[in-house]
């Protein structure tokens, strides 16, 4: 067993290794960390480099994947490389859930026979607040995002970001995820982490490293600690979780993470399970 | 004005923090911090061959200080202009090793070895070893060599990125 597979059987680092496809997006949202928009620097993870490097990560030990953006959807191509990576390891993709044409639906059937999930932001069961941080009729597209999903059999999960959502509106926004079909174990709940427009925002938590889940994260820019990690503040990329600029050979920014976890006990997961 | 951003102590990579630990590391460092994992291979490497070797301190500064002139680079020579003084050379041996005077007479005959030897490396390198042979064993003439060529290698890096002084 690699050193890489024992830090993950141990829970030194995570096992899924996080893609950032892209960095701009349809939406604005408040507390974006990545101050994705339609205007920023794309920031494009080439999709050819990803069959390799998911081969690469199975080998060297990871369980599982993350895609991530910016919305990774306005990538071209996606659904297609989707599949191919979800034939080799578990994918969860993140999505805004604005874009889920018919095309693009039909695109992503494959992913119905395969262990792959969409996960689709929705953050209050109330359209007026969740559109305040999301963007107009947001809502709607991505409650109509999760039925249309659902109903070619991929798998949705509902994630929610919130700087500490009152009881009564988690548990109304669990009565609605459950109402669209969606289990409690699929719905996850992240705290607002201050950095990229969170900052100007005055939104969320200041996160250390060790608030921080150890879960290796590729970028076009480099190698990161975590999926919080690749940040952009002022139109400028943070630096200060960036690992290794290399990114292939995994080995390089995984035996990094496993130094600089020697140091640091591993944060909490990416997700925190509420409901 | 660097070329690019030296990274400050609160964007250091996280491979890069304990290089940052006493305070600003100085400009070659946080030029290199933007590639984090070059950091933990150079600087132990670069400590090494401008540390305390078998070759006397002030031998290797005539070839540090010499070669940089040489090269033309300004953060170099200005940095160890001052890393001469505190040696002290004297005001002739120091304009001498910066190209503005001919060599002193306090320099010995090693040391004027030293001086042509610095100079062939930035310009005939074939020529430079021989220059050394009546002073220096093979071991001490790998390590000038290796002193004088990582030298250059940071004359190319301060110049191309214009490190500030």
């Amino acid at each position: 067993m690699s050193a890489v597979a024992e830090a993950i059987a141990s829970g030194t680092m995570g096992g899924r290794l996080w893609v950032y496809v892209n960095y701009h997006c349809n939406l604005t949202c408040t507390y974006c960390l990545t101050e994705s928009g339609p205007g920023v620097a794309r920031r494009l993870l080439p999709l050819q480099r990803l069959p390799g490097l998911v081969r690469e990560a199975r080998e060297t030990g990871f369980t599982a994947l993350g895609v991530t953006g910016g919305e990774p959807f306005l990538v071209a191509g996606l659904p297609r490389t989707l599949t191919a990576m979800a034939e080799q390891l578990p994918v969860v993709v993140l999505s805004n859930g604005t874009l889920f044409n018919r095309r693009l639906l039909a695109e992503l059937e494959p992913l119905a026979a395969l262990d792959a999930a969409v996960q689709v932001s929705l953050d209050s069961a109330d359209p007026d607040v969740n559109d305040e941080m999301r963007g107009p009729r947001n809502f709607a597209r991505a409650v109509d995002a999760i039925s249309r999903l659902r109903d070619r059999g991929i798998k949705v999960r509902v994630a929610t970001t919130g700087a500490g959502l009152a009881p009564e509106a988690l548990a109304r926004l669990c009565v609605l995820h459950r109402s669209l079909g969606v289990a409690d174990e699929d719905h996850v709940v992240r705290p607002i982490v201050r950095r990229g427009r969170a900052v100007d925002h005055d939104l969320g938590l200041d996160a250390r490293l060790t608030d921080l889940p150890a879960e290796l994260t590729i970028t076009a820019d480099g190698a990161f600690w975590s999926p919080f990690g690749p940040t952009v503040h002022g139109g400028r990329l943070d630096t200060d979780l960036l690992l290794t600029r290399t990114t292939r050979p995994l080995s390089v920014p995984a035996l990094a993470m496993l130094k600089v976890a020697g140091a640091f006990p591993a944060g909490a997961g990416s997700d925190q399970k509420i409901c | 004005m660097a070329k690019i951003e030296l990274l400050t102590a609160e964007r250091a990579p996280l491979l890069a923090r304990p290089f940052y630990e006493r305070g600003d590391p100085g400009p070659i460092a946080s030029a290199l911090a933007q590639v984090p994992e070059l950091m933990d291979s150079a600087l132990p490497f670069m400590g090494a061959v401008f540390g305390p070797t078998s070759v006397e301190a002030r031998l290797k500064e005539i070839v540090v200080l010499r070669v940089s002139a040489a090269n033309g680079c300004r953060y170099c020579m200005e940095t160890h202009t001052a890393v001469a003084r505190r040696m002290r050379f004297d005001g002739a041996e120091i304009a001498a090793l910066r190209g503005e005077a001919p060599a002193p007479d306090s320099f010995t005959p090693v040391e004027r070895a030293l001086m042509a030897f610095s100079e062939a490396l930035s310009a005939r390198p074939e020529e430079a070893v021989e220059l050394l042979r009546p002073h220096f064993g093979d071991a001490q003439i790998v390590e000038l060599v290796t002193l004088g060529a990582a030298t250059i290698m940071l004359n190319r890096f301060a110049t191309a990125l214009e490190l500030p002084l």
